[in-house]
């Protein structure tokens, strides 16, 4: 089974938490071993966020819940890097 | 470990601000009704303390429980309208989120500290009262002066607080509350000989 190494998401999240708490708090997440994120549009009361996600096996499901419990949405998700797992490749 | 507990209960800074203004503000409300009543009081010559002592504490404890729940309830209201608005705005329920759930424990923090602001300034106000109970100081008159002192003393800390705040005079704002207190307690005196 392929693993998801790297995912762009479309987020919008209210303005607070701010931007630096929402990425400390999405990087905190076991599956994620570094995040990027940058601001893409602010409007009165939300921002639409661009992340960048990156790890060895990360969970969507449950980047999709800690996004959720922040108070933002997951608008879209645009791009997507996987890779099959070479070693059980060669152990199968 | 104080920085962090803010951190979670209070996480932005404008919730901060919206604190520290409850606390000076009722602060001011229980060390003003205290200082009524010890002026009230002084000008009857009212010589048990056990008398001034039930006036006061149970002026304060109507402030700390109207303090607490007339906070919590207009706290909670104001954010629960806030977080409507945010929530029409995400188009999303936003049900489980942080947002959600800081409605309840900003609204309780910021009431607690409402409420116990006055409580507490009110009750520091009555400490002479309490050792003239104890046989500590005369009630005639040292407990009334030592408890406009304690009043003096506690509104300067307030308008000193407020000064700091502003980023102005410390001394100047100090100044301008201890004379709204005299100003308080001189109207009290005058309306106390104007009654009697």
């Amino acid at each position: 089974m392929a693993k998801i190494k790297k995912l762009v998401l479309d987020v919008l999240k209210p303005h607070n938490p701010e931007i630096i708490e929402f990425t400390k708090e999405m990087c905190g997440l076991t599956s994620v071993n570094s995040l990027e994120s940058s601001v893409e549009e602010v409007d009165k009361e939300v921002e639409t966020v661009q992340i960048i996600l990156f790890g060895e096996d990360i969970e969507y499901e449950e980047v999709k819940k800690k996004v959720r419990e922040l108070g933002a949405s997951i608008h879209s998700v645009d791009g997507v890097i996987a890779e099959e797992n070479i070693e059980e490749q060669v152990n199968d | 470990m104080f920085e962090k507990l803010k951190e979670k209960l209070l996480f932005e800074k404008s919730k901060e601000n919206i604190a520290q203004r409850y606390i000076v503000l009722n602060g001011f409300d229980g060390v003003l009704t205290v200082l009524g009543i010890t002026v009230g009081s002084f000008s009857t010559q009212v010589d048990n303390p056990a008398v001034v002592i039930s006036a006061c504490v149970g002026t304060a404890v109507g402030l700390l429980a109207s303090g607490i729940s007339g906070a919590y309830i207009t706290e909670t209201s104001q954010r629960l309208r806030g977080f409507k608005e945010l929530r029409a705005k995400m188009l999303t329920d936003m049900e489980g989120s942080i947002q959600e759930k800081k409605i309840q424990s900003e609204s309780l923090v910021i009431s607690l500290l409402n409420g116990f602001s006055s409580f507490t300034f009110a009750i520091l106000g009555t400490i002479p009262f309490f050792l003239a109970a104890l046989g500590i100081i005369p009630m005639l008159n040292s407990a009334y002066y030592s408890s406009m002192l304690v009043s003096s003393i506690l509104l300067a800390v307030l308008g000193g607080y407020l000064g700091r705040i502003a980023r102005e005079s410390i001394p100047f704002y100090a100044l301008k509350m201890v004379l709204v207190g005299v100003g308080t307690a001189a109207l009290m005196y005058g309306l106390q000989l104007f009654i009697l």
